[in-house]
């Protein structure tokens, strides 16, 4: 069970830096 | 002889023609519509607002506006005055911006022109995994009016 929960917190972290990631670079793109 | 005559008053009309015609395409030229380029009389003279920025914007995810102001005023097309400076964001979102400097990069008072750079500092908030600058740059032109 701890385990399932770690699995998922760690997917959610990892989604979150990537969506962070990808909207840092349409900001950098599109700020003009 | 008085072939002689009609000759020269034919040649005298002619010229006469011919200088009205000159006179008259000088005219024209001096009729023309002042241009953008153009700077009649010493240049402008008045006080205004300018304004640059950058914006980027994903709806309903974030809005992020980084903007750069300047008034001035010019006599005869000379600055006299420049004041009001203000570099600011406009976000929403989850967007973050924080306008650093600004400075003058040239030109100014007593001269026709000025320019100015102004820097920001943005991300994505909340995670802060990469910071950017943005830079403006701002032009009080020569040419104004």
């Amino acid at each position: 069970m701890s385990d399932r929960w770690c699995k998922w917190l760690l997917l959610a972290v990892a989604a979150w830096i990537a969506l962070t990631l990808v909207l840092t670079a349409v900001v950098a793109l599109t700020l003009h | 002889m008085r072939k002689l005559f009609l000759l020269l008053a034919v040649v005298a009309a002619l010229g006469v023609t011919g200088a009205a015609s000159a006179s008259a395409g000088g005219g024209g030229r001096g009729d023309m519509t002042c241009g953008p380029g153009c700077n009649p009389g010493g240049g402008w003279s008045g006080c205004k607002t300018i304004e640059v920025s950058h914006s980027s914007s994903l709806w309903y995810v974030y809005s992020v506006r980084h903007a750069f102001r300047v008034s001035y005023c010019k006599s005869g097309g000379v600055i006299t005055s420049i004041w009001g400076q203000t570099n600011y964001c406009d976000v929403s979102g989850i967007a973050s911006c924080s306008p650093t400097v600004w400075f003058q990069t040239g030109g100014g008072g007593g001269a026709t022109w000025a320019t100015f750079e102004a820097h920001a500092l943005w991300t994505i908030a909340p995670a802060h995994i990469y910071n950017s600058t943005d830079v403006l740059t701002l032009t009080i032109p020569t040419i104004d009016g």
